[in-house]
């Protein structure tokens, strides 16, 4: 699997790379930037425009990208709209929704969990349509109080949003249920499935959630392409957030835009045509493996590393235990975790350290900033035990003896 | 790269008992400043009398070299004139991050050389020079009811 990786083909720092952030980002295997590579070489055309063969064949590539993507989550492909990543996917709906929804004294909630792209646009919207920010709080054990939840909706909740998967714990949220409890107070149930996508199937038939979003860059994809899935109701009812060429039927001086259908009324001008097509090539590559086998795999290597760190004298491994999916947070005592981080990386291990654009749950936990492993499919139990190696080492280079 | 050359042990003495940390008495000057990457955090406190900078203050809540940093920094600024320290503080980034300085520069911050190591782990630069910024924000910020 290493090898299907060119990123993992490289030295740093004069040790073989062990790459444990595809929380920030997943290493992107051959086939899909061999796509890309086309996309920019024998079908470089822009697309729903031209005539000729070469814009024809980028336009059919581009829409059957659609249809994977739909394949991916299992909902019809005029539900998947195109965005630059997950950011611009949910600061779409607060726009283009939720302007629409609020109303003074209405409520949106969050959860505590959530990535700032979840909070920031939610918190500017209510200040704008005088709403309430509500917040849903986090459990010591790394999961969201899921049994508070009814106590944090009302008959003025419009919007719930919420992540599937914490990109600084890990935690694995209970869509299902919250879209339920959400849908019983007439609430629009926004996720952010960024860090879910990559590690377990997202059919939003089980999920139950209005709208979907993630990034093509952590599934194994291009950077700066997005995906934004909504329920056709809500999507009919969405302002576009951008306005231009592409998305109209007719325009004149005197009349301005008439938007066209949905999804391409939300696609206005020259969209990441690259990037959509290489997002349907990792999608390919995906299904291809299946999803067991990466879960599988994935579990198996969590479990070893969860049992390697845990026996280390000092350290802390932050959440929800065996739950986990894919992230893995840890402190450790009298130890910065940019020290940590700074010296992993002299080791050729690549490892986040900070807070993760998570601040309000470093907050809840009450420390600065953690240390974050991330696992994807091209991990194997050897890098588990370099890291282990090397965290080890940590604490005789900063010369605290223990 | 050995991460040894970075945690060298001027450094890591600096970072386990750092100088000038404890808060001041009697402050006239008093800045605060954050990394927004890592939340690191630097209280810097001042006492001006005249036209020098009696006592400095700089408590880091952060990694090694931010603290080492604050450390070095409240111990060879500590004494100076405020005109002095507003002639040179600039120059300290440059003198951090270069190779050609002057004899000049070299004199003013040789007692500093330790943190010129961060130079081969470039994403580190900002956790030296937080306290510096700290720092620069203090003498702009008089603390009028306690002067």
């Amino acid at each position: 699997m290493r090898d299907a990786f060119p990123t993992l083909a490289q030295r740093v720092n004069g040790h073989s790379l062990v790459y444990l952030d595809s929380a920030g980002t997943a290493l992107k295997p051959t086939g899909v930037l061999d796509v890309m590579h086309r996309a920019y070489t024998d079908e470089c055309a822009t697309i729903h425009r031209g005539l000729y063969s070469l814009s024809t064949r980028a336009t059919a590539r581009f829409e059957k990208a659609r249809e994977k993507v739909a394949q991916l989550l299992r909902v019809s492909a005029d539900e998947i709209i195109f965005t630059g990543g997950t950011t611009e996917s949910l600061n779409a709906v607060a726009w283009g929704l939720g302007r629409q929804l609020l109303q003074d004294g209405d409520e949106v909630l969050v959860s505590e969990l959530e990535h700032h792209s979840n909070l920031l646009p939610w918190q500017r919207l209510c200040v704008e349509r005088r709403a309430i920010l509500r917040v849903l709080p986090l459990r010591c054990d790394g999961h969201l109080a899921l049994d508070t939840l009814d106590d944090y909706l009302s008959c003025r909740t419009r919007v719930v949003a919420i992540s599937h998967l914490s990109n600084s714990l890990g935690s694995v949220t209970d869509i299902k249920y919250v879209a339920n409890r959400a849908h019983a107070v007439g609430a629009v149930v926004v996720v952010d499935g960024a860090q879910a996508v990559p590690h377990m199937p997202t059919h939003m038939a089980d999920l139950g959630a209005d709208f979907y979003a993630f990034s093509g860059h952590k599934l194994y994809g291009p950077f700066g392409v997005g995906v934004l899935w909504g329920r056709a109701e809500y999507l009919k009812a969405m302002e576009p957030w951008r306005l231009g060429g592409g998305m109209v039927r007719s325009v004149s001086h005197s009349e301005g835009v008439i938007a066209a259908e949905v999804p391409h009324r939300f696609e206005a001008g020259t969209p990441n045509i690259a990037g959509v097509i290489g997002l349907g090539a990792a999608i390919d590559w995906l299904l291809a493996i299946g999803y067991a086998p990466i879960e599988a795999h994935e579990a198996e290597l969590m479990s070893v590393t969860e049992g390697a760190l845990g026996g280390i004298d000092g350290l802390s491994i932050l959440g929800p235990g065996a739950t986990r999916k894919g992230v893995l947070s840890l402190v450790m005592e009298d130890i910065h975790p940019h020290d940590a981080a700074t010296i992993l990386d002299s080791m050729g291990i690549a490892v986040r350290a900070g807070h993760h654009c998570a601040q309000p749950v470093m907050e809840r936990l009450g420390i600065l900033a953690s240390l974050r492993v991330s696992l994807g499919i091209y991990n194997s139990q050897a890098d588990i035990h370099r890291l282990v190696g090397g965290i080890q080492e940590i604490r005789s280079i900063l010369g605290r003896g223990r | 790269m050995d991460p040894r050359a970075l945690y060298d042990p001027e450094i890591l003495a600096h970072d386990r008992d750092p100088r000038c940390s404890q808060a001041l008495e009697v402050r006239t000057h008093y800045a605060r400043v954050s990394n927004p990457l890592c939340g690191d955090r630097v209280d810097v406190e001042l006492l001006v009398s005249g036209e020098h900078v009696k006592a400095i203050s700089c408590q880091v809540r952060g990694c090694v070299i931010a603290r080492a940093s604050g450390s070095m920094m409240a111990e060879r600024m500590q004494g100076w004139s405020v005109a002095k320290l507003m002639t040179h503080i600039g120059g300290f980034e440059a003198w951090l991050s270069q190779d050609d300085h002057s004899a000049h520069q070299q004199q003013i911050w040789a007692a500093l050389v330790a943190l010129r190591r961060v130079r081969s782990f470039p994403t580190r630069l900002p956790c030296v020079t937080l306290a510096w910024t700290g720092l620069v924000q203090a003498l702009s910020s008089p603390v009028q009811e306690e002067a």
